[in-house]
This record gives structure tokens, sequence and C-alpha cells, in this order.
């Protein structure tokens, strides 16, 4: 295994960490101003609010993961290309796949057993099938996409591109939305579709680099659909019964513990990948 | 492992993934199809029914002290509304109305329907007709009419439009008004889903 290689990874989960404290920061920081400054806001600048907001989550990833990577960076630009691309497939497929197509809303939320079929069948295949496309048939073939590790890096963008889309149509939708809860569903979105975007990332990038069976990259989108219909099934489940407020703040804990230990598991592995390809 | 195998490989990899999410979402369609045609049985006042699963049904609860005129309607949306034998509707989209109404029968179904909206538009703001026909629905003779209405909602609420259509059916000696509203939409829209459940009403049953 390469030093300069090693010290990439390690800067990377170090700035995956920092972003995740930097984002529990973020959410204290608003929720703060929320009950001590109490801002009054028209129906436009709320809107306008709300999508600032959606957006601070990929700012803070972005940022952070700049200034960590400078041993061999990743092009900006390709990084920005992979978090547009996906929100543009959250906005031109993904939404109108699962609101106009398969109508979600009219049968996905009846009973525990829909929520969690649907959620992995339907949600979880479409949303992680179009941010493995979005790398699978762009950056991967680029000669910029060189070690395992960089198919984590470009899943994680599109995946956060991919929830602000769908932040930025929540907010847009609700005409705007309540500082607190709504910086709260923000910050669960995004840590959320990162992790699982992480972990199709894990698997395109091994595949690059290593012989491995056909089904290997099938088996890591399958997972993050799992992973993505079983946790907003028990997210809904926990935030929309009992106490709403704890439960907002369950549902943010629970994507807080998704991401830390997505990232903890995507490092051990990528680092047992590496010294076995070394010591090959 | 050559470079032409390895690549060979990753295209067998994509297209395995593509076909495995493309099973996934029939797989998901038929779960959509296999939910919404799950139903189950209502009957209130001798008038039965299948109603999608999971929809909330409020029974009228002035059956017990009908009045003495059976066209004089309270509010028609109020469950007081004694020409009301149910409503039906999804707690998630609680915008769309599947209603349930019985008239006496005995009066041909045009005259049915102008008394129903006489007493819908003295209590309605804006009731409109907007178009109204005979109609066969599976060889049964009814009576359609489109009509629109405003709802103020509560103070401060922006006002909503509703849009429905009222099927108006002869059955025993009552008149059966199954009825569909929705707010802000076009009924249209929704037509497939509530002419299935219109199928299911019957007296008796």
């Amino acid at each position: 295994m390469n030093r300069k290689s090693s010290q990439h990874r390690d800067s990377i989960w170090q700035a995956d960490l920092i972003s995740l404290g930097l984002l529990v920061v973020f959410v204290l920081a608003v929720y703060g101003l929320e009950a001590w400054v109490k801002p009054v806001f028209t129906q436009t600048s709320l809107i306008l609010t709300g999508v600032i907001l959606a957006l601070i989550p990929a700012v803070i990833w972005l940022a952070f993961f700049y200034r960590r990577d400078r041993l061999e960076p990743e092009p900006k630009t390709m990084v920005i290309q992979a978090f547009f691309l996906g929100g543009l497939l959250a906005a031109a497929i993904g939404t109108p796949l699962l609101n106009n197509i398969f109508q979600i809303s009219e049968w996905l939320y009846t009973t525990f057993w829909t929520r969690l079929l649907g959620g992995i069948l339907v949600i979880g295949f479409t949303q992680e099938f179009l941010k493995y496309a979005a790398v699978r048939w762009t950056v991967y073939k680029s000669e910029e996409f060189d070690e395992p590790v960089d198919g984590i890096i470009y899943a994680t963008a599109t995946g956060l591109g991919y929830a602000a889309m769908l932040n930025i149509q929540f907010v847009i939708e609700s005409g705007g939305v309540d500082l607190s809860a709504g910086v709260i569903r923000i910050t669960i979105v995004s840590l959320a579709h990162a992790s699982f975007a992480g972990v199709v990332g894990y698997f395109l990038g091994i595949e690059k680099f290593q012989e491995r069976p056909a089904w290997f990259t099938s088996l890591g989108v399958v997972i993050a659909a799992v992973l993505n219909g079983v946790f907003f099934m028990i997210r809904s489940t926990v935030t929309t019964t009992g106490f709403s407020q704890a439960n907002t703040w369950i549902g943010f804990i629970l994507a807080a513990v998704l991401a830390g230990a997505t990232t903890y598991f995507l490092s051990t592995a990528i680092s047992r990948q590496l010294v076995a390809g070394g010591s090959q | 492992m050559t470079a032409a195998t390895f690549e060979q490989r990753r295209r067998q990899s994509s297209t395995l993934t593509t076909v495995i999410t493309i099973i996934a979402l029939l797989l998901g369609w038929g779960l959509k199809i296999f939910t919404e045609g799950r139903t189950r049985p209502v009957t209130v006042e001798g008038i039965s029914a299948q109603v999608p699963a999971g929809w909330v049904v409020r029974q009228n609860e002035t059956s017990a002290s009908q009045s003495d005129d059976p066209f004089q309607m309270a509010h028609p949306e109020s469950a007081q509304n004694p020409n009301q034998v149910f409503t039906a509707w999804n707690p998630l989209h609680p915008e769309r109305h599947y209603t349930v109404s019985a008239y006496p029968g005995g009066v041909d179904l045009p005259s049915t329907a102008a008394i129903r909206t006489l007493n819908r538009g003295q209590d309605l703001r804006l009731y409109r007709i907007l178009d109204e026909t005979p109609i066969l629905v599976n060889g049964n003779e009814g009576y359609k009419v489109s009509f629109a209405y405003v709802d103020p909602g509560d103070v401060g609420d922006v006002p909503t439009v509703i849009q429905g259509i009222d099927y108006y059916f002869p059955s025993g000696d009552q008149t059966l008004v199954i009825t569909l509203e929705v707010e802000n939409d076009n009924p249209s829209r929704h037509l497939t889903d509530f002419l299935k459940f219109l199928e299911t009403v019957q007296v008796g049953g």
C-alpha cells in the first residue's frame, strides 16, 4: 500500500467525520437561532432561506473535502458535475418516476409492510440506481477515477446532489419550512443519501480496480437500496408516532449514526482491500 | 485477466445491475397494484360498498333522527346531513372524498338531481353545475352531474375550489347518489379508481 494513497484515504475519512460534526453544529445553530432570535419571514424569504439551507450540507461536505483532499485531489469540476448530475437525475427521473408513475403517496404508506417493501423495491432501487448510473456511465470511465476511494467520493457527491434536489423540492412544495424542523429534515436527507451513495461508490471503486464477479456491484446497489428502504421506513415510523418534537431528533440521531457507521464501515473495508491488494 | 476481459466483466456487471433494478421496480409495481386493489367491506344503513383498505369511513351521525322532509339538508359536507350515508377518504389524501347518499325513490333522476342541486346551491358557496347528462354504467341507467363550488375554509385560510361528480342510480325505493369530490384538482384524474368503488355500491349486499 503506498503512503500517499493511505494519507489520501485518511484525509477523506477525516473530512467526512469533520463534515458530520459540522452538520451537527449547523443543526444546533439554526435551532438556537429559531429559539432565541425568532426571525420573521415573508413567504418568499422563507422559501429562499429553505433553499439555501437545503444546499448547506452539500457545501459543508464539499468545502471540507477540498481542504483535506490535497494529496491527490479530484478535479473540482468533476466532483461538482457529479453533484449537479445527482440533482438533475433526481428532478428529471427520480421524483417524476416515484410521484407520477408509481404514485407512492397513494399506497406506499398504507401499512408497515408496504412501507418496508415499497421503500426498498421502489424508492430504494430507483434512487440508488440513479446514483450508480450517474457515476458508472460518466466519471467511472475517466482517468481521474484512479483509485477505489474515488468511487466513494464521486458517488457521495452524487448522493448529496440528489438529496439537495429532494430538499429544494420539499421546501418549494411546502412554501418554505419551519426553520428548526426543516433544518433537521434537510440534514437527515443529506446524511442518509450521502451514506447510501457511499456504499454504491465503494462497490464501484473496488470493481474498477480489482477482479470481482459480475454480480459484485449489483450487490452494492441492492445493499444501498435495502438500507435506503429500511432507514426511511424506520424514520417515518418514529417521526410519525408519539412525541413529535422528540421524534424529529430521533430521526436526526438515526441519520447521524447511519452516516457515522457507513463512514466507519467504508473506511475499514477500503483499508482492508488496499492492504490485501498491496500484499498480493 | 486481460484488459478486454476485465472490460467485458464490467459491462456484464452494469447490465446485471440494470436488470436487477428493472426486476425490483416490476416487483414494486406489482406491490402497488396489489395494495391499491385491496378493499374492505363497509355496510351502513343497508348500503354496502368495498372501500379501499386503509381509508377512513365516516358514517352519518343522524340516521336515528331523520328529518320529516327527506330532502331537507344540513350542510352537505357535514356528517349531520340526513341524506348522507357515509363518506370515505384516504387519510394521506384528505382532499379527495367518496360519498354515498340516499334519497327517496319514486322521482325521476333529473328531478332528484335538481332538488339536490337546489339544496347544495343554498348551502355551498358559488355552487355551479358544470355538466349533467344521462349515463349507462354496466347496463344500469343513471344520471351524472358535474359540479364545482368554493370552500372558504377557516378564517385566514385560502379558499379552495372543490370539483366533483354525482352519479345518480335508482335502487329499489331509493335513489343512490355516489359522489367524488376533489380539492383544487380535476376529478377526471381520479375517475378510474372512483368508478371501481362506484361499481361495488349496492343496497343490501
